[in-house]
């Protein structure tokens, strides 16, 4: 199988005036075209730094990402933000929907910012992604009137405009309840399904059942790697 | 279906609606005044410059005491000279429809309807003035007060006095202002002047200059030599020539008044822009603040530097244009009725209201340019930070950390925990702390400036009115006996005493200048013009402050007459020194004087001496009276006209100590009312500024307002932060303002004073108004906290803490 993202050796750590912590420590990671990896682990473990030295936000102390061939870690900010747009799609966990553009308009913003979409296909797309989601229906509302599986499902969809291979999501589902949780992995899957590689962090233990291989973080290492889901009690073993 | 990323822009604005009017509100504003300035002043430039062109200008004046039109055509075959044209100007007095006599220049002219320079138009009623009528310039009806065809009553300075009827109006539009200087300029026959026993002469030769070589215009250099020329060919002649004048080439003669007038407003204007320009800055930093997960969002969906920067620059522009759209035509509608009110003052007809594309340009260019270049820094600094800075939870950032400044404060005062969390609060957000400080200590200085300068124009009236201990000034055509005049002028009800003094023409040699500035010295090439008033060597009649130097002296053994100088006079020769021996040629001869003061006064440039003891014959009484209160004043002068026609003696002029001083008063209403008008402008710009300021501050921390209420903080003790907070910036603006008013005050009293008196202001400090300016400041804060404060007051906790 095709490597799309490796990593290798990657560290982080932060200074303050006081003290210097580590919060990622020499990681090697291959994620495949076509994976469902689970990033799991305790809060303050390092999976959420992780994943967004995986998606360029934050840059590794030291190490090297490579994405699709293209190594991240020495690009400019500005042209990996443009990059990012055309070939990752971000989920957050406070959806992070623009508040004053409609569910259309927000799935239409990022074409609109990488242009890889034409002007006149864009709309339709964006309707087409919303049906997706099943979520056609609010498609002018703005979303402030949505609920949190809602806005969660829209900033999916979003994270699909610009058609890109991978899909990073920071837990997805930490703010929804359990059902709404359960519909959000199922859009997961079905992405999955299609040939999208979905990278998602998350605390909740029921992610794995969807994943195809799950990541256990522990204080800024890899601890476990499994190509199924952990039971709680390796979990436990684990930390 | 527009792009989002303009739909973003007009979102945002429209979403933050209220703080986007007050910006707009702001924007409109300073391009307002910037427009009606430039609007107007691009109108009455031009149209002013194209009346005064119409009327053929002069550009050499000579005062000759008496010559025939046969030197009219001798100057005409002078090589330099392209028009000649002369006329008869004679000074008197004309009764005003009041009652009052006022100070009248009459002007006779042969032919009307053949006038070559300094045009002359007709205005209204008949044209030309007949035998026994008179035309008054139409600015000066208002000071006469007579409607057409009604009689007036005028005397000459040489006795002659007549009743005229005023057959209409005239347009004259070289001359000063009427109503300024408190003058009537009439238009008479030579057949009337006959009619009145005059003698028919001319006094008065206007000289217009030949274009050069190159067909261009002569400047003053070159007008110089023709008139020095013109001069000498004049006194070869055997033409007494009492001095001249030249015109700046093209130059209308209130060029210089309406040019100091437009940089007053002009620099108002300025500070208008950069107080909207703040005003934006806050309010696009404030909008960043709020947008920085946003822009990270975008920045994770592919959202370029540029792409986030074009968002919120649009949305600039936007506001800018929103600006504009109020301002423009509102300024366009202003600024013709400013025109149209300033017209009949300034003396000149308009024939277009064109406004110049290049104005226009301006307008746009700082309603959209000002704003866009104060948004530059806080979008260029938001729109470079990373993802990583803008969205996640764990920058560096967050921990706030207090400085030497605040310490001390909080040291010294021994606040509570909350009114130090209110300091520290106003403090939290540096760059918007030290703006909102220096925009509100910036009104403060300006406001307390205004009446600063109030104060300063007032004493310098009073000055001037306590400079004269006399409270009316005869003047005489020529010496008169004193003892005669005296016995007359006793029996004046009121009058208390009598002091003779002399008042003539003088010229003071400049033996500083070379050979060749004396080619480009204005007034006859090495001679200041000025006007010598000689005083009774015990005189007490004058008072006025003394600058350098000292007053005359009642010695009589000094080897050296003595004199003392106006400031004006050393404005024109300031080589001039005290103690330095002086050359003044006086009645024909050159006398020798030692400088020994200079004083102040507000007017042309005059010299004092008390060296001709002898005051027997003298052409000029100084009287006292009982009370120089201004009403006082009024009677005697016009008891004095009363006696004058009994006994039939003839005088120049009676003015009262009031007289000019009330001009001068005029000149300073003018000033004052205007600079207020700005002032108010600027401090409601300056206002919208602040209030959006603490808007921000408070909502900012709506959250730890929530967390404040969540352990325990009552409404009332949130207010208290809340004007707490209002009242340290206040006070603290306050302070700054008090300090930065001192500079400014005396920037603009210097350059008002030699705009409007020719030399500057003494600045006087007006106390009450730096205590009054203290409330105010603390209100401006204070009633800028009232809505956000009960806005979060309101604020359920649950709703505050989850506030974004």
């Amino acid at each position: 199988m095709k490597k799309i993202i490796t990593s290798t050796g990657i560290s982080k750590s932060y200074h303050t005036q006081e003290q210097q912590f580590s919060v990622l420590n020499n990681i090697d990671l291959n994620i495949y075209q076509g994976d469902f990896v689970s990033i799991i682990g305790k809060s303050g473990s390092g999976k959420s730094t992780l994943l967004n030295i995986l998606s360029g936000i934050d840059q590794p102390t030291s190490g090297q990402v490579l994405v699709n061939c293209t190594d991240i870690s020495h690009m400019s900010a500005n042209k990996l933000d443009i990059w990012r747009g055309k070939n990752i799609g971000l989920v957050f966990q406070f959806f992070q929907l623009i508040p004053t553009l409609t569910v259309l308009e927000n799935i239409i913003l990022p074409m609109d910012f990488c242009q890889v979409i034409p002007a006149n296909k864009r709309r339709s797309r964006a309707e087409k992604l919303l049906a997706k989601v099943g979520l056609v229906a609010k498609a002018n509302k703005f979303p402030s009137i949505l609920s949190g599986g809602e806005k969660q499902r829209v900033a999916i969809a979003r994270a699909l405009a610009n058609d890109p291979d991978i899909i990073l999501a920071d837990e997805p589902t930490g703010n929804l309840d359990s059902i709404t949780a359960k519909t959000i992995f199922d859009l997961f899957s079905q992405l999955n399904a299609q040939g999208k590689t979905v990278v998602l962090v998350s605390h909740d233990p029921d992610c794995q059942k969807y994943s195809s291989r799950t990541i256990h973080i522990v204080d800024g290492e890899i601890k476990h790697m499994s190509s199924r889901p952990l039971s709680t009690k390796e979990v436990r073993e684990h930390a | 279906m527009l792009n989002t990323l303009w739909l973003k822009t007009w979102r945002d604005v429209w979403q933050s609606r209220g703080r986007s009017a007050l910006v707009v509100l702001s924007i409109a504003l300073s391009t307002f005044t910037l427009g009606v300035i430039l609007n107007s002043y691009s109108i009455l430039s031009r149209e002013m410059s194209n009346d005064f062109l119409k009327s053929n200008p002069t550009a050499i004046s000579f005062n000759i005491e008496k010559f025939s039109a046969e030197l009219i055509e001798k100057v005409q075959q002078q090589p330099a000279t392209e028009q000649v044209d002369a006329r008869r100007l004679i000074f008197g007095e004309i009764k005003t429809i009041a009652g009052e006599w006022k100070p009248l220049l009459l002007f006779v002219l042969n032919d009307y309807n053949d006038i070559k320079l300094d045009i002359l138009r007709a205005d209204q009623g008949s044209w030309p003035p007949q035998k026994d009528q008179i035309l008054i310039e139409r600015q000066a009806v208002t000071v006469l007060g007579a409607d057409i065809n009604e009689k007036v009553q005028l005397k000459t300075s040489a006795g002659l006095s007549a009743t005229l009827t005023m057959a209409g109006t005239a347009h004259d539009v070289g001359l000063a202002q009427a109503e300024w200087e408190n003058v009537v300029y009439g238009y008479i026959s030579a057949q009337t002047l006959m009619n009145m026993g005059g003698e028919v002469y001319f006094n008065q030769l206007k000289v217009s200059v030949k274009k050069t070589a190159n067909e261009q215009s002569p400047n003053k250099q070159q007008m110089s030599l023709v008139a020095r020329e013109l001069k000498l060919w004049l006194i070869d002649n055997h033409y007494q020539v009492s001095n001249f004048k030249i015109a700046p080439p093209g130059e209308h003669p209130h060029a210089n008044i309406t040019g100091g007038m437009f940089m007053i407003q002009k620099v108002f204007a300025v500070l208008c822009c950069i107080l909207s320009a703040v005003l934006v800055f806050n309010l696009i930093s404030a909008t960043l603040s709020k947008h920085l997960s946003q822009i990270g969002v975008m920045k994770s969906l592919g959202a370029s530097i540029n792409q986030i920067s074009h968002i919120y620059y649009r949305g600039v522009i936007l506001l800018g244009l929103m600006g504009m759209l109020l301002s423009m035509p509102l300024a366009l509608y202003v600024a013709t009725w400013y025109v149209d009110m300033l017209m009949p003052m300034m003396n000149f007809n308009i024939e277009s209201y064109h406004i110049p594309f290049w104005v226009l340009v301006v307008q746009v260019v700082v309603g959209i340019g000002i704003p866009l270049l104060a948004a530059f820094v806080p979008i260029k600094r938001a729109s470079r930070l990373t993802i990583r800075e803008t969205l996640l939870e764990y920058n560096e950032h967050t921990e706030y950390q207090d400085t030497a400044f605040e310490r001390l404060i909080v040291k010294f005062t021994h606040f509570s925990p909350a009114t130090s969390l209110a300091i520290r609060n106003s403090l939290r957000n540096r760059e918007r702390f030290i703006l909102t400080v220096s925009v509100l200590a910036f009104s403060v200085a300006l406001l307390i400036a205004t009446f600063n300068i109030t104060r300063t124009m007032d004493n310098a009236i009073a000055v001037e009115q306590a400079s004269k201990n006399w409270g009316v000034e005869v003047k005489f055509k020529q010496n008169v006996s004193m003892k005669k005049t005296f016995n007359m002028l006793n029996g004046v009800k009121n009058t208390t005493s009598l002091e003779a003094f002399s008042r003539s023409r003088a010229a003071i040699i400049d033996d500083h200048i070379d050979a060749g500035e004396q080619v480009t010295k204005n007034l006859e090439s090495h001679k200041l013009l000025v006007t010598l008033t000689n005083l009774q060597p015990t005189s007490s009649m004058l008072n006025m402050p003394i600058i350098n130097g000292r007053w005359l002296s009642n010695d009589n053994s000094a080897e050296l007459p003595e004199v003392v100088v106006s400031q004006m006079v050393i404005k024109h020769m300031p080589e001039l020194t005290i103690g330095e021996s002086v050359n003044i040629e006086t009645k024909g001869k050159v006398v020798l004087f030692k400088l020994v003061g200079i004083v102040r006064n507000i007017g042309s440039a005059s010299i004092y001496t008390s060296s001709n003891a002898n005051l027997s014959k003298a052409n000029g009484v100084y009287i006292t009276a009982n009370s120089h209160s201004k009403s006082s004043l009024k009677q005697l002068k016009n008891d004095l006209y009363k006696l004058a026609e009994q006994q039939d003696f003839a005088f120049s002029y009676i003015n009262t100590a009031w007289q000019s001083v009330d001009v001068v008063e005029d000149h300073f209403e003018i000033v004052f009312y205007l600079m207020m008008l700005l002032t108010i402008i600027i401090i409601f710009i300056a206002s919208n500024g602040i209030m959006l300021t603490m808007m921000t501050n408070i909502i900012e921390r709506t959250r730890e307002t929530g967390v404040l209420k969540a352990i325990g903080a009552a409404n009332s003790e949130l207010a208290k932060m809340i004007f707490a907070e209002a009242v340290f910036i206040g006070f603290l603006a306050w302070c700054v303002g008090c300090i930065v008013t001192l500079p400014l005050s005396l920037v603009v009293a210097y350059f008002l004073g030699i705009l409007l008196i020719q030399t500057p202001f003494e600045l006087v400090l007006n106390p009450l108004i730096f205590v009054y300016t203290l409330p105010i400041s603390i209100a401006v804060t204070t009633i800028a906290s009232l809505i956000p404060m009960q806005k979060i007051m309101k604020m359920p906790v649950r709703e505050a803490l989850i506030h974004e």
